[in-house]
């Protein structure tokens, strides 16, 4: 405790001083471990084996343009992507460590490939590692399959988002540059095949849904019940075709049957009830004045026109033709309205007499036409009603498997655009067109090495020192004197005579 | 190294000088006659070097030799290379001895040999500081480490310690300070006979102006702490030597407890910076004496 006192100090925590005065007492200790500690790193460096690094970077396409993600989006799918853990865990499949040996060993430089880790601490020849092996080619890739991982990683670029670097690293530059073209091709595919394969399976299983709904309509009778429902909508529609066209004809018909009913009706009226004699001269005397008053104004109007081209005796025409218009019509209004309708009675009675016989044969005629177009009308508005109630019918049955309907319809669609997907897939991890140039270097540098090597044998010095002066139970000096003993008084120096 | 030399016979004057000029120090020691300087050590510790005066030096040490003084100049001298550090010492401790203490024992964890070199130094220093003082340097190892040239050339007396008027053998140096040895104060203090146990050791403090015991090792006391007990009673004031980057912590505390539970006053601690530099010298000799003794490896079958 009293040793800890002197080694610790209140300001500083440590008393660097008497550190000091420790290093410089046990010197050689001092000297010899940071020497022993910079050997060590020196040594180290030395031994450490040359790693040969390459690197290939690609770039995460899914979340921008690719064209089977574009197809996804457009099927609704939920087209995420690759996130960042999956992209690095892409080559850390034991599958596809698996299928990197299979390409690597159908390569003719396999022979001459370096499986050694760069952590190895002595190289050792391919063929040691396969040895146990024999002939036996699934154990060969299945030891190289365990090689692998040793040689290769998969990191994000720390400078661009959504890439990635494919960095491979090995004691020899052949092995760097051929395993990173194999990943990077693999990569690739391994992209494309598990996208198709994602697209396969969701074909499956629309093409299962698909089956599964059309059953379920089968088991409905909804094919038939459909297709009589699209008869009767096209029937329907002929029919509301001729049927307006003949409702259009019975109304006519109808209206000149009631118009040729209403005729003869009359006519036979008129020829039951006769004409009187003297109402019949009124009204052909006053026939005779109206027509002379029409030609006096007839010839009025035209003197008025050429009025001035026979002199003085225009005026006295014109006046003696107004006297008679007056004289005409005053002689007309006498005679009064009812002899002018007995007049034309009597005409019109004359002309039924005539016309008597085909009206009534018109009549019979039009009665009979009438009544079978009213047969074929009556018949076809039956027949419609009929209709629109079995398309009720139909229509409430085919509503309950409307949603099923609409189902398949959407997966029939989908399944289309999936198959159409699948023979258009590219990968979404883009690769760029060149990898980099091989760098060669040891894991650590020589200024890190011998960094640490420094710092380590320095901390080491201390505990070294410090322990040493822990077990070390001699007084040095006054000061470490004076420390231990605090209770008593340091005279002095002992006398030395020559 | 310009050294200040202090002569035992002027001793108050160079010290004021010393104190002034805080620049090397060298203390002079009596005459001492048939030394031989390459004495081998016994304990791998490397001890102080008595050094010979030239012959000018010793002419004009010789004209104090006249003066009224009981101390003796010498021609030999010890050279400190941390006077300063001395001086340090030496005042807190004789400021401890002008409050009244007079019994200093010095102890380590195991450095006998910096023990001696501290105990010299401050009794040189007490020496040098005050006139006519009797002090009294006690240890069990007078004949090994940095005491042993210096007793060597040392005269015996008596001193009369002892109960009934018995003399106790001490070695004086040339009235500057009496070497006691430990060994012979504990055979009398043990000795049923004289049925002394500590008496011998309130004696001894009573006698002398200042004592400085050279408190042997720990576990010899821990492993007779009775024969030691009287001893350890007498200390008035004990500081403990930590020997840089030698001496453990633990170590340290072992002896502070130890010492504390009998309730001896703790001065401090003197840190010796010497040791390490004379022990890694010692473990570089050791090494090329053994290489050199190596047979080359082509000639394993020789």
């Amino acid at each position: 405790m009293k040793k800890m006192n002197i080694i610790l100090d209140e300001t500083t925590v440590l008393n660097f001083p008497f550190i000091g005065k420790l290093i410089r007492r046990y010197w050689f200790v001092s000297l010899i471990i940071p020497l022993v500690a910079l050997i060590f790193g020196v040594v180290k460096y030395s031994s450490q084996n040359t790693i040969f690094q390459t690197s290939h970077a690609f770039k995460n396409t899914a979340e921008s343009a690719s064209s089977s993600s574009a197809f996804a989006s457009i099927l609704g799918e939920k087209n995420r992507g690759l996130d960042e853990t999956e992209i690095v865990a892409i080559a850390n499949s034991i599958d596809f460590q698996f299928k990197l040996a299979e390409v690597l060993m159908e390569d003719q430089g396999f022979s001459n490939l370096n499986f050694n880790s760069i952590n190895a601490e002595k190289s050792v020849p391919q063929s040691s590692f396969f040895a146990h092996c024999g002939s036996e080619k699934e154990c060969v890739r299945r030891t190289v399959a365990t090689l692998l991982p040793s040689l290769y990683s998969v990191v994000p670029d720390k400078g661009i988002i959504n890439r990635y670097l494919v960095i491979v690293r090995s004691l020899d530059a052949f092995t760097s540059k051929s395993l990173l073209k194999a990943l990077s091709i693999l990569i690739e595919s391994d992209r494309v095949k598990t996208i198709q394969s994602t697209i396969t399976q969701q074909i499956k299983l629309s093409e299962e849904l698909i089956e599964t709904k059309r059953k379920e309509l089968e088991e409905g009778d909804i094919n038939t019940q459909r297709d009589r429902y699209k008869f009767l909508v096209s029937e329907l529609e002929d029919l509301d075709r001729k049927l307006n066209s003949i409702r259009h004809n019975f109304f006519v018909m109808k209206q000149n049957l009631s118009q040729a009913e209403t005729i003869l009706e009359q006519t036979l009226k008129v020829r039951k009830k006769g004409v009187n004699v003297n109402e019949l001269l009124k009204g052909e005397k006053a026939a005779a004045l109206e027509l002379r008053i029409s030609q006096l104004r007839e010839d009025l109007n035209s003197l008025e026109i050429s009025k001035g081209q026979f002199g003085g005796k225009d005026q006295v025409i014109i006046t003696q033709i107004k006297e008679e218009i007056k004289d005409k019509q005053k002689q007309l209004d006498a005679i009064g309205a009812f002899k002018r309708s007995i007049s034309s009675v009597s005409d019109f009675v004359k002309s039924k007499d005539k016309t008597s016989p085909n009206q009534e044969f018109d009549y019979v005629v039009l009665k009979k036409r009438f009544d079978e177009m009213k047969n074929e009308y009556d018949n076809m508005v039956s027949n419609r009603e009929n209709m629109v109630k079995e398309m009720t019918q139909l229509e409430n049955h085919l509503d309950k498997y409307k949603p099923t309907i609409e189902f398949l319809k959407l997966l029939e669609q989908k399944s289309v655009q999936l198959k159409i997907a699948e023979s258009t897939v590219v990968s979404d991890l883009s690769f760029d067109t060149l990898p980099s140039d091989v760098a060669s270097f040891k894991k650590t540098s020589l200024g890190k090495i011998l960094f640490i090597s420094l710092a380590s044998g320095i901390f080491f010095m201390f505990v070294a020192v410090l322990s040493r002066y822990f077990m070390d139970g001699r007084i040095y000096d006054e000061y470490e004197l004076q420390s231990v003993f605090k209770d008593l008084e340091i005279i002095g120096n002992t006398p030395d005579f020559q | 190294m310009s050294g200040l030399r202090l002569k035992i016979g002027d001793l108050h004057e160079e010290s004021e000088k010393i104190e002034k000029n805080q620049d090397d120090f060298d203390l002079k020691l009596d005459e001492i006659l048939g030394i031989s300087e390459d004495t081998p050590e016994v304990d791998h510790v490397q001890k102080p070097r008595l050094k010979l005066i030239s012959e000018d030096a010793q002419g004009s040490e010789s004209t104090h030799s006249g003066e009224s003084k009981k101390k003796k100049v010498n021609r030999y001298f010890y050279k400190v290379t941390n006077h300063h550090e001395l001086f340090k010492i030496g005042r807190s401790f004789y400021k401890d001895y002008l409050s009244g203490v007079k019994s200093f024992a010095i102890t380590s964890t195991g450095y006998q040999g910096s023990q001696q070199n501290s105990i010299l130094g401050l009794a040189s220093f007490f020496d040098h500081k005050e006139e006519n003082l009797k002090i009294a340097i006690i240890s069990d190892n007078l004949y090994l480490g940095a005491f042993k040239d210096i007793v060597a050339i040392s005269q015996k007396h008596y001193v009369p310690l002892f109960k009934n008027g018995k003399d106790c053998e001490v070695v004086g140096f040339y009235g500057h300070f009496d070497f006691v040895d430990l060994t012979t104060l504990l055979d009398y203090a043990n000795d049923c006979e004289t049925d002394a146990y500590d008496e011998i050791f309130d004696s001894v403090v009573d006698h002398y102006d200042i004592v400085f015991w050279d408190v042997p090792e720990l576990h010899k006391i821990q492993k007779n702490s009775e024969k030691y007990f009287p001893v350890i009673m007498k200390f008035e004031s004990l500081s403990i030597i930590v020997a840089q980057s030698l001496s453990s912590a633990a170590d340290v505390e072992e002896i502070k407890n130890f010492f504390l539970g009998y309730g001896i006053n703790l001065k401090g601690l003197l840190l010796d910076s010497v040791q390490a530099k004379n022990e890694a010298k010692v473990k570089t000799e050791e090494k090329q004496a053994s290489r050199e003794n190596r047979k080359p490896w082509w000639r394993i079958f020789s």
